[in-house]
């Protein structure tokens, strides 16, 4: 078991930018099998908001489960997952709860198969892979929050039925994609008139002894009609008193482009920057029952994060910023502005510090302060945390063994 | 690489501008008009709440404009829509009562309507009725009464007649251009929708005074204003708002509400009753206290739409001051006797009131300058098959 632990340990030892890596490193799932369990869990000296009040970025049309982390000791993640993969084909099922969803979520399910050393075809319910920052688990990352462009732009990830076909020149580090979506995932929202959604992506990596690199870029476009903030529906009321929550939904075509790039190098202590920008423009119109009005909503979500590692410590630190300009028409705007709370004029941002130290090959620790402007109001909290991850596969005699 | 750096160079060009600090812009209500329909609707009032499946635009509205006119579009081609909704009279008829293509008469008077895109709730009393394009079914195919009198059986022979028209065959392919069928029952209620939604009325003498005018009303007609607005005549409370109603509805609205009221006209018996075919929403509702009930339309222009009420059962203005200053009216014999006044279901605000003949003139003075030229004699809304 021991021998399965020092394996496992470089997966656990992560920041964002090496579980990017780990996706490059062969396109698809090998043939064999895997299995992998993740406990993550933080206390937060503070929320955002308070329990009786909604999260909206000021100015961000929001969805999907980017719900804010609750004071208190509270479960981040709990996921299994699970792959096969035989003759060039295989199959994922992750499944789990996280803090968004309520209950367990069939998070993946796909199938796929390899064409030759350089192509995959993928198919089912799966997180894109546009950008490696996308589906950002805290246990993945130094961070127990996602980065605020995917709160604000993806509804915290990006996750949806779809078909992906990748490709990749390993000699040059290349990889591209693209993926097509059904279109029921924020921002895009499918119902009658939609059309889905689809996201092209190109990105270089590469990584030598003691250093590596990527960086990459994608484009997506999603249609959305009459799509509602589900995040706090009747259904998923997460305590709130749905009654007096207004109800507007926004119908139209959503671009988004993004840029990312990576630094990594040293060997027994690392030094790492990373970084991401995306441009977001919706256009279409907002409505509620009675009244509605044509916007136009533009932003820009930029962060950097630079860290330094051991085997088992690592200290990061990470900066984000999101900007946007609205524009509303309309003797309805101002209302339904107020209503979506769109009406503001400060950019929202964090900065965000992290020590996590791997307690054993299983367990790590997390502690992290964070200064939040991102629901009108700063807030400094402190979130200390732990993260157990378990992996096994066929590819390790001692794990088939035992 | 060169390539990969060019794409990513080629990529921020297309990227939407950001600028550099947060914000959220409001346009003026003139641009969005301007953008898509010419409403002709000033600044201090919202636009009209449109069906987002709908839309208005000019092309619509120049067919319907044609289809509002055209007798061709009723059973015997006799009548046309135009035949009851008459501009000069602010689209009523001048009847008491309406008068179908077939002789038969309506149980109700014609409805002016001026600014109709506002109304939450069509014809005199139906709650339920609350979109253009179900209403108009109901002249057209209705048969209780034949209004129009078109049928199944002769739809197709208007059809027809319209694919045939030149005229008609540029308007359908202007305002339909994607469709793959012209001619269809859908487009013409929905050109005819978007035609009388265009109808709208913001231009009288009032308008003028309340838009800053003072010289716009008279001396009476201001003290008229006084009284209308006053808790002494309780006017306003049920003929208020930018519209002169208080059943309105528009893009700023966020609770819908449909009132109805009993205002005395009948009391039949004593026991509240109303004539029959003529009793208000309780027809819909089947509630007793809903008897006698209907919309509280809008005042505009009202000085051109007599007779009144909805069963044309007054005639003119001075009179229904008189009915409202004595809380109701009392019907000494006949069938219809009973007292109005005392009818338990009227309405809390028609408790009578007392007017001297000054009064009472300044208050007529005031009705009359709700009378808006412009709309009444506006060519965008007259009857194309007129013009050279």
């Amino acid at each position: 078991m021991q021998r399965i632990a020092l394996r496992a340990l470089p997966l656990l030892v992560v920041s964002s930018l090496a579980s990017a890596h780990e996706e490059e490193a062969t396109l698809g799932i090998p043939d064999g099998w895997s299995a992998q369990s993740t406990v993550a869990g933080s206390y937060r000296s503070l929320a955002r908001v308070k329990s009786s009040e909604r999260w909206i970025i000021p100015g961000f049309l929001m969805g999907g489960e980017a719900l804010p982390m609750p004071r208190g000791f509270h479960l981040d993640e709990a996921m299994l997952s699970g792959s096969v993969g035989q003759n060039s084909s295989y199959a994922l099922i992750k499944i789990g709860q996280h803090t968004g969803a309520d209950g367990l979520e069939l998070e993946h399910a796909l199938v796929g198969q390899r064409l030759g050393a350089a192509g995959v075809l993928e198919f089912g319910r799966m997180s894109s892979v546009m950008t490696p920052y996308n589906s950002p688990h805290p246990s993945q990352t130094p961070f127990s929050d996602s980065p605020l462009v995917y709160d604000a732009f993806w509804g915290r990830q990006y996750n949806d039925m779809g078909l992906r076909a990748r490709a990749s020149l390993k000699d040059l580090g290349l990889e591209t994609g693209l993926e097509v979506w059904q279109g029921d995932s924020f921002p895009a929202e499918r119902k009658d008139a939609a059309k889905g959604a689809f996201d092209v992506y190109l990105r270089h990596s590469m990584r030598t002894a003691g250093l590596g690199w990527s960086f990459g870029l994608f484009h997506y476009q999603g249609e959305a009609d009459r799509r509602k903030d589900n995040r706090y529906s009747a259904e998923h009321n997460h305590g709130l008193d749905t009654s007096t929550i207004p109800v507007y939904w926004f119908s139209g075509r959503t671009q988004v482009q993004g840029l990312h790039a990576s630094l990594e190098f040293g060997e027994q202590i690392t030094f790492g920057a990373e970084g991401e920008m995306q441009l977001s423009r919706s256009e279409g119109e907002l409505r509620d029952a009675t009244r509605l009005s044509p916007l136009e909503s533009k932003a820009r979500a930029h962060w950097a994060s630079a860290y330094f590692k051991t085997d088992t410590q690592l200290a990061a630190i990470r900066y984000e910023r999101l900007l946007f300009e609205n524009e509303l028409s309309g003797a309805a705007a101002t209302a339904l502005a107020t209503a979506a709370n769109l009406i503001g004029d400060k950019d929202p941002y964090r900065i965000s510090a992290a020590y996590n130290w791997q307690w054993n090959p299983e367990l790590k620790l997390r502690g992290e302060w964070l200064r939040d402007f991102t629901s009108g109001r700063k807030k400094d909290m402190g979130v200390v945390g732990f993260v157990w991850s378990y992996r096994i596969s066929s590819d390790s005699p001692t794990a088939v063994m035992e | 690489m060169r390539f990969t750096l060019q794409f990513i160079a080629f990529t921020l060009m297309l990227s939407p501008a950001c600028q550099d600090q947060s914000e959220t812009r409001f346009q003026s209500q003139e641009d969005t008009s301007a953008e898509t329909f010419a409403w002709n609707i000033p600044d201090n009032v919202p636009l009209p709440f449109i069906p987002p499946d709908k839309p208005m635009t000019e092309s619509r509205f120049e067919l319907g404009r044609h289809l509002f006119y055209e007798k061709r579009l009723s059973g015997n081609e006799t009548q046309s829509c135009a035949s009851c909704h008459q501009q000069d009279k602010a689209f009523t008829d001048g009847r008491a009562l309406a008068l179908g293509s077939t002789g038969e008469s309506h149980p109700r008077s014609s409805m002016s309507l001026v600014n109709v895109a506002y109304v939450p709730t069509l014809t005199w009393a139906n709650p339920n009725l609350r979109q253009l394009e179900q209403q108009i079914l109901l002249p057209l195919f209705g048969e209780n009464p034949i209004e129009q009198g078109l049928t199944e059986s002769s739809f197709p022979r208007v059809q027809d007649q319209l694919r045939s028209d030149p005229r008609y065959q540029e308007l359908f392919a202007a305002a339909f251009p994607d469709a793959n069928e012209l001619y269809t029952r859908d487009q013409i209620v929905d050109a005819l929708a978007v035609f009388v939604r265009g109808l709208t009325s913001f231009n009288s003498p009032f308008d003028r005074f309340q838009r800053g005018e003072p010289a716009a009303l008279s001396a009476g007609a201001q003290r008229g204003r006084q009284l209308f607005f006053s808790e002494r005549m309780e006017c306003f409370h049920c003929h208020g708002s930018y519209n002169l109603t208080d059943s309105n509805f528009d893009r700023t609205t966020s609770f819908i509400e449909r009132p109805f009221h009993n205002t005395g006209l009948f009391n039949i018996n004593g026991q509240g009753d109303y004539p029959s075919r003529n009793r208000g929403i309780f027809e819909i509702s089947g509630k007793s206290s809903d008897m006698g009930k209907f919309r509280a339309v809008s005042l505009r222009n009202i000085a051109v739409t007599a007779p009144y009420m909805h069963d044309g059962s007054i005639a003119t203005l001075s009179e229904v001051l008189d009915f409202y200053a004595a809380g109701g009216r009392h019907i000494t014999s006949g069938p219809l006797s009973g007292d109005g006044r005392k009818n338990p279901f009227k309405d809390g605000f028609v408790t009578g009131f007392t007017l001297d003949a000054a009064e009472k003139n300044d208050l007529i003075e005031f009705l009359e300058s709700f009378t808006d030229q412009d709309f009444i004699s506006n060519p965008r809304f007259a009857d194309p098959w007129r013009q050279p």
